[in-house]
């Protein structure tokens, strides 16, 4: 007998014995359960009752808190000089006189003895370049630090000698962009 | 009577049919399928890791991975069969390369040798011999000429198939082949020389 035939012979025994190996019985069921879970679609897991009521709570909080709490008013004037002055919508007065004080919104008028670092202004002076201006329908009021020598420039007085430099203001200026008062603060 | 005509139908479906049904959730398609391209799957990574549990594991892999990738496999380029060993032998050499080493050869037990009723004694003797030899031989073979073995000789695989599978081509799959072969025919010259001294 030669080598080749002897090899295929070996080759026919072993080609049975490969071929008589057998799956594992448990394999296919095992399979089955993992293709199953596979190409289920992801199921969601609902939160447990513990995180609804949590949240439930962090909610009843909330509003809570956004009912109760006052409402935030417009943002206080500045009383420091800044780059921009600050500017607030105000209604002009029916008539704009000397000792009139403009109508602002009633939530400023209940502020303003809240601050006290603000001393209590004085009296709007109609500034010289406001005379024949028509009267506004509204105007804005425009508080800024400005310097005691012009004062005399508005028709106010020049404080004495030793004041300080500037001094705080507030400008009345109508809805054409042309101020109509001065007041001072400080 | 109605599923009893679909299990019947269902088996002599083609693997594409199979597939579809299988990716729209059929667990019957899937049984099938595994019935009837696993036990390739899992004699051929056997026979290479020697290990039933590597060979479970990545038989049950390469047959997730089919339903995950079914959109991949395309039916006139090769059989299903065919890109399922593709897939299993590269699961086999990745769990090889991620554990740094080569499975460790096992000495198999005895095959069933059923007796020829025309062979004289001393022939089966030798007949025996050759078959313990080349089945000692077929272990110590390299991993790249042991699987041409097993795909070529045992599964009787075409070239082509063989070429598919493990991704060389035909002239490559024949040299191999023919490697294997003879270094098998080398270790059995003592037992025939033995025999006819």
């Amino acid at each position: 007998m030669n080598t080749p035939n002897q090899l295929d012979q070996a080759f026919d025994v072993l080609r049975q014995e490969h071929r008589s190996i057998q799956l594992p019985g448990a394999l296919e069921n095992a399979l089955l359960k993992r293709a199953t879970l596979q190409q289920a679609p992801p199921r969601v897991r609902p939160f447990p009752l513990y995180v609804w009521s949590l949240a439930l709570a962090a909610a009843a909080i909330a509003i809570a808190i956004v009912l109760l709490y006052p409402h935030p008013s417009l943002p206080a004037i500045a009383t420091q000089p800044t780059t921009l002055p600050t500017a607030k919508p105000v209604q002009t007065p029916p008539t704009l006189q000397a000792n009139a004080q403009p109508d602002l919104p009633r939530h400023h008028a209940k502020r303003r003895p809240a601050t006290p670092n603000q001393s209590s202004p004085g009296s709007f002076v109609p500034l010289p370049t406001s005379t024949g201006l028509p009267e506004p329908a509204q105007a804005m009021l425009i508080r800024t630090r400005i310097d005691t020598s012009s004062l005399r420039s508005y028709g106010l007085t020049p404080p004495p000698p030793g004041a300080p430099q500037t001094i705080l203001a507030e400008f009345l200026v109508g809805d054409d962009g042309l101020p109509r008062a001065i007041r001072l603060i400080r | 009577m109605f599923s009893s005509w679909r299990q019947h139908r269902i088996h002599q479906d083609s693997d594409p049919e199979l597939l579809t049904a299988a990716q729209q959730g059929s667990s019957e398609a899937i049984a099938v399928l595994y019935r009837r391209h696993a036990p390739l799957i899992y004699r051929y990574i056997l026979s290479l890791s020697r290990d039933n549990v590597v060979a479970e594991e990545i038989t049950q892999e390469v047959f997730l991975a089919l339903l995950r990738q079914t959109g991949r496999y395309d039916a006139q380029r090769a059989s299903l069969s065919t890109w399922l060993c593709g897939i299993a032998r590269r699961q086999l050499w990745r769990h090889l390369e991620r554990n740094q080493r080569f499975v460790p050869i096992d000495t198999p037990d005895e095959p069933f040798d059923p007796p020829s009723p025309d062979d004289d004694p001393s022939e089966q003797f030798t007949r025996a011999e050759a078959i313990a030899t080349v089945r000692e031989g077929l272990e110590d073979l390299p991993l790249l000429l042991k699987e041409v073995i097993v795909l070529c000789e045992f599964e009787e695989l075409t070239y082509q198939q063989v070429s598919l599978i493990l991704a060389i081509p035909i002239g490559t799959v024949r040299s191999r082949l023919h490697r294997a072969r003879a270094r098998l025919a080398t270790l059995l010259r003592p037992v025939t020389e033995n025999h006819s001294s």
